[in-house]
């Protein structure tokens, strides 16, 4: 097994670390090993603590949160600059690939959706509409019911979560 | 290898229970009997009409390594990714301005917050996260900036050592003990 580090440093935060938790509670309990779950899940939740205590109330300009901005800038950076590095050093890696193209369609999708909140507000949602996220591939869905198959993994209505 | 039934897709057709040898589908808590099931027999698995029955596997082969080109773009992807999530998740909790009733801003952001944790799991999963080697989760949580992280929550001597060592052991040990 090869020994080679992943990360210079710079791009990895706590945050980040937890989400690698989580990663792998869920591999876990695929596994069927809940006790090793737990104990990935309280490390996540330890490192998102962090998080929480700096966390305060988000200023509103517009009527906007002034977070917005950062994250169109971060999606569209996604989008126009990191998948497309990634497709780039795929060649043969045909995981690699398909994450690309997976990613880059929902990231695609994210910016769109965050477009139209920016214009219609909560007219976003119509009446009996919800927003439905694929737990296959982070698709999200604006609908009052999800969609019978997921169009970016193909995964079924079932494997949505509703907002 | 052993057995596990999907409980989500169980019918109860109890076929598993039939041609079991050694009684470990036979259980009073939905899950099949590690500690009976003999390692490869399957006959469970093929046995089930209703595809509610995997082998776990506790070695797994050997998998193409990404490049080092691969990894470095699915780190500076996940970096991105991870601020993603860290704005939706902190602003769900700290809905923006003065509550409006039926606001539908937290949902949003809650979705957001789901949609960027799975994305950041496809990338962790190309880089090779995705089975329980014990070996490659113990060289990520020692790597020098994960562990000068990891130190600043556990700055007790001793303490982080203690919690990684917890984690490689059990993921070595393939099955969880009580």
């Amino acid at each position: 097994m090869e020994k080679r580090v992943l990360y210079t440093g710079e791009e990895l935060t706590s945050l980040g670390v937890a989400l690698w938790m989580d990663n792998y509670a869920m591999i876990a309990s695929k596994f069927q090993r809940p006790r090793l779950a737990q104990l990935f899940e309280g490390f996540s939740q330890e490192l998102r603590s962090g998080d929480k205590k700096t966390a305060g109330a988000i200023p509103v300009e517009d009527n906007q949160p002034t977070n917005f901005t950062d994250l169109e800038n971060l999606i569209r950076d996604c989008i126009d600059a990191r998948y497309p590095a990634l497709k780039g050093a795929a060649k043969d890696n045909r995981g690699a690939l398909r994450a690309f193209i997976w990613g880059s369609k929902v990231a695609t999708i994210l910016k769109g959706i965050l477009g139209r909140l920016k214009a219609q507000g909560d007219g976003i949602l119509k009446e009996g509409q919800a927003f439905f996220v694929c737990e296959g591939c982070g698709f999200m869905y604006i609908g009052e019911r999800a969609p019978e198959i997921c169009p970016v993994c193909k995964a079924p209505a079932s494997r949505f979560t509703q907002y | 290898m052993f057995a596990a039934r999907n409980i989500k897709l169980c019918t109860k057709d109890c076929a598993c229970i039939m041609v079991c040898p050694s009684g470990a589908t036979d259980t009073e808590d939905g899950q099949i009997d590690a500690s009976k099931c003999i390692d490869g027999c399957r006959l469970c698995v093929d046995a089930c009409p209703s595809h509610a029955i995997y082998l776990v596997y506790l070695k797994s082969a050997h998998r193409q390594e990404p490049t080092a080109e691969v990894s470095e773009t699915l780190a500076a992807l996940l970096y991105r990714i991870t601020e993603i999530h860290r704005i939706a998740v902190s602003t769900a909790g700290n809905p923006p301005g003065t509550p409006r009733e039926n606001s539908i801003y937290p949902r949003f952001y809650k979705a957001l917050a789901h949609s960027s944790r799975i994305l950041a799991e496809d990338c962790f999963r190309e880089q090779g996260f995705l089975n329980l080697d014990s070996q490659r989760i113990g060289a990520f949580m020692n790597a020098p900036s994960v562990r000068r992280i990891l130190k600043e929550f556990y700055p007790e001597d001793g303490a982080l050592e203690t919690l990684i060592h917890s984690i490689t052991s059990a993921a070595e040990r393939g099955i969880d003990v009580e």
